[in-house]
């Protein structure tokens, strides 16, 4: 009766207070945010929003996405780093934040290693390299031979040189000689649109965006970036088949601040790991261009231990390049 | 003729389905709600609504998210004609001549020709989808950045032309603008440019922040320092729809407008954005008396806000037909179609031909919606002018505040409409216009972005502009525009001789 009564006290002060160092048994007490580092409605919001839809659900408080986007990332996942540690606040962070970011920006306010605990990884963004049909080339190795024969004449569409489809295209050159010619995007749209009619001929496209060229034809995809071919594609290649080295690829991991309880980490990983088994997300997610992650990388250690092997091999790849932070 | 109609009938009997017309009011009515305040976008709402339209079937969902979408450019006039604070890029050019309607006492008739028009442009812009959406994304696709660059020129040559007052402050405004949208990290390099190492900077300044200041909180302050012109709203609100020379001077300016709209919105590149712009200045050009613009032109009214209506629905046509979103809120509609396991293309049309009709149905009978529930929200809403000045700029600061933290989450974001409200006033006090500067900052951004665009995939050749013939014409088009627009002080002389 008695510890009944002391156990609600210590609710209502845990929600009047915004903070309490609530055992895992207690949490979640309040509603739960997990930041999204990029604009409503970007790839990674909606895959946060069909996550935490059925952590609510399984675990009993709303969980809120709140889309701190800004600076390529550095705004929402900094302010997860500063926040409280108190199982309230999650970062659903993306490859870009966690291990593009330290060897891109100088002085960078957060350290993926140091501020952050990994939860999970949630899934896989498949990033492809596509070809206009007129391109005749149906591999990377044949691609590089066409550019070979005309150098410099052909364009890659990209969003930008220090994100991950400009590193993937620099790397190539750098890696094979190649000149293809950069030519960065703001908008994807256009970038697809682009393509299509030919103005650049190449391009590297999340699957989600150009799902529908590739089925009417209008694009070709000729490799998926990373290690890893994907399920729904199984004759294209990696790119790491061709370069063993660049293995840059997009993905989406929840993270806590450090010092976060570790009860609670637990917690927060098996809920999601069980949202991520659900029979409609594993539907919805390949027409999102998502592969879901399942097994030990769902897990707290796991997370931790793709994370560091990525932030490795990452580093490498932009050092590579002679590239600075700035 | 016999497809077309017999896909429309197919359309029309999903869109009049009990649960889809529920859907399509549902759509339209929360979309005029966030229209109508100020900073909350149809952007942030449709993607808080996504979940939710998990357990509805596609065609559904996308008639509700359409329905906010169009509603939001309706309640959006609404906000720009009452406050003075335009929402979206778009209603800037509301905003000029229908506050200076609504201070003369004929709000109503403003919100009404502004409704009337958007309906009618809606309905042509339903039909044109219907008729000629594949054949006209031909056109599209032939757009590439040497294109839009040039028209890019275009759209600032007009607004030479919009601006009433000098020629050269008009432009030293279009300067200023386009200086602003260069703040942030260039494309190119992944260099900042002008953020002192901000962060906030670091994606330049958001439009919403630099159009809130610059409208909104300078109107506030402007009312504030001169007493006698605050009350606007003292003066009897007179008839709430508009008089019979109101609609006679409205219907050509409607009628060019929705043309006008619906060429531009077929643009992927956000071409709709120049829509109501050119059609301001289109207006202006015709005029007898271009002098009224900029002092409550119901033509200034009536042609903007048609075009703006019909870009915002021709805007659907690259989505429907090519699978290619025109602009953001576009870009979320192919995430709500992706979710549902739709994948936006050509296929779309033939392979599920009942939610494609049915959606192009329901985009005529959600204008007949927020028509219906507009004509008699006018009453109401120009009732609200009459609330006293001292009670309502509070809440209109706190709804600003509220909306523009609603965007990023941002503080600095709200501190930033007080600085850019503070240099609005001055601009104002020196006799420059603000709306040159927003149209600057909007094209400036997308200018810049297409000329480095088009340099690089011409390797660097400037000739490109006049060896592609649509961005040649274009440029040329720009060139007789400003010369027409530089003449009339010549001219002027010459007239005058006449008349002696």
């Amino acid at each position: 009766m008695l510890k009944f009564s002391r156990r609600m006290i210590v609710a209502g002060l845990g929600s009047l207070m915004a903070f309490g160092a609530a055992d895992a048994a207690d949490w979640p007490q309040r509603p739960v945010t997990v930041v999204v580092s990029q604009a409503a409605g970007s790839s990674p919001d909606v895959l946060a929003r069909i996550i935490t839809d059925k952590l609510s659900r399984t675990l009993g408080q709303q969980f809120i996405v709140e889309n701190r986007p800004g600076a390529g990332n550095v705004v929402g996942t900094q302010s997860v780093a500063r926040a409280n540690a108190d199982g309230y606040t999650f970062l659903f962070g993306t490859s870009a934040a966690l291990v593009t970011n330290p060897f891109t920006v100088k002085s960078l306010s957060y350290d993926p290693a140091k501020d952050f605990i990994a939860v999970s990884k949630v899934a896989r963004s498949h990033l492809l390299l596509l070809v206009n049909p007129k391109i005749k080339a149906n591999n990377l190795t044949e691609l590089l031979a066409l550019e070979k024969e005309a150098p410099g004449t052909l364009s890659i569409a990209v969003d930008g040189p220090r994100n991950i489809s400009g590193l993937i295209a620099q790397s190539i050159n750098k890696q094979s000689g190649s000149k293809f010619v950069l030519v960065p995007y703001n908008n994807i749209n256009n970038a697809v649109q682009d393509s299509i009619t030919g103005r650049t001929p190449v391009t590297i496209q999340s699957a989600s965006v150009v799902e529908a060229f590739i089925k009417d034809g209008s694009l070709r995809p000729i490799a998926v970036a990373g290690n890893q071919r994907v399920p729904s594609l199984p004759d294209v290649q990696s790119i790491s088949e061709n370069f063993k080295d660049i293995d840059l690829q997009g993905w989406f991991m929840v993270m806590a601040p450090a010092g976060t309880p570790e009860a609670i980490i637990d917690s927060m990983s098996k809920a999601i790991a069980k949202a991520l088994a659900e029979p409609d997300v594993l539907a919805r997610a390949p027409t999102l261009g998502f592969e879901i992650e399942s097994g030990e990388i769902v897990t707290p250690a796991g997370a931790k231990a793709f994370l560091d092997a990525q932030l490795v091999s990452t580093g490498k790849v932009i050092h590579s390049l002679g590239m600075e932070p700035n | 003729m016999e497809t077309f109609l017999s896909n429309l009938s197919l359309g029309f009997s999903v869109a009049l389905g009990l649960q889809n017309l529920g859907l399509a009011f549902l759509g339209c009515l929360v979309g005029t709600l966030i229209g109508v305040l100020p900073g909350v976008g149809p952007v942030a709402t449709i993607a808080m609504l996504l979940p939710i339209t998990f357990s509805l079937d596609p065609t559904g969902s996308l008639i509700m998210l359409a329905g906010i979408y169009y509603g939001a450019q309706y309640g959006g006039s609404t906000t720009a004609i009452l406050v003075n604070i335009p929402g979206e890029a778009t209603s800037v050019v509301t905003a000029i001549d229908g506050h200076e309607m609504a201070k003369k006492g004929r709000a109503g008739a403003a919100l009404a020709v502004a409704a009337l028009g958007s309906f009618f442009a809606g309905s042509v812009a339903t039909l044109v989808i219907a008729a000629l959406g594949a054949p006209l994304t031909r056109v599209a696709l032939m757009f590439g950045a040497t294109e839009y660059f040039s028209l890019m020129i275009m759209g600032l040559v007009l607004a030479v032309v919009l601006a009433g007052g000098s020629v050269l402050k008009a432009v030293a405004m279009i300067l200023v603008g386009i200086l602003l949208s260069t703040v942030g990290t260039d494309l190119e390099t992944g260099d900042e440019r002008m953020t002192f190492g901000l962060i906030f900077l670091s994606d330049g300044i958001d439009f919403a922040v630099l159009a809130m200041g610059i409208f909104g909180v300078a109107e506030i302050m402007r009312n504030l320092a001169q007493p006698e012109s605050r009350d606007v709203v003292r003066k009897p609100i007179g008839r709430l729809l508009p008089n019979r020379e109101e609609l006679r001077q409205s219907w050509a300016p409607v009628l060019r407008g929705t043309l006008m709209g619906s060429i531009l919105g077929i643009l992927p590149g956000n071409g709709a954005v120049l829509a109501p712009f050119a059609s301001y200045a289109m207006e202006k050009k015709l005029a007898k008396d271009p002098s009224r613009f900029g002092k409550g032109a119901i033509e200034g009214v009536a042609g903007p806000e048609s075009a703006n209506n019909a870009g915002a629905q021709t805007s659907f046509i690259p989505l429907l037909t090519l699978g290619i979103p025109g602009n953001a809120v576009m870009a979320l509609m192919v995430g709500a179609m992706t979710i549902q396991g739709i994948i936006p293309g050509p296929q779309v049309m033939t392979g599920n031909p009942s939610l494609f009709w049915g959606m192009i149905a329901s985009m005529w009978v959600g204008n007949l919606m927020l028509l219906v529930i507009n004509l008699p929200m006018v009453g109401l809403w120009v009732r609200l002018l009459k609330v006293p000045y001292r009670l309502m700029f509070p809440a209109i600061l706190a709804f600003c505040c509220i909306g523009i933290y609603s965007i990023n989450s941002l503080p600095t974001d709200v501190m930033l409409i007080g600085l850019f409200g503070l240099v609005g006033y001055l601009l104002i006090k020196c006799g420059f216009e603000p709306a040159p500067l927003l149209l600057g900052f909007v094209l400036g951004k997308l200018m810049e972005e297409n000329m480095r665009r088009a340099l690089i995939l011409s390797r660097g050749s400037l000739s490109t502009f006049i060896t592609e013939p649509i961005s040649a014409g274009l440029l040329i088009v720009s060139a007789v525009l400003l010369v027409a627009a530089i003449i009339p002080n010549v001219r002027k002389g010459r007239d005058e001789m006449f008349v002696e």
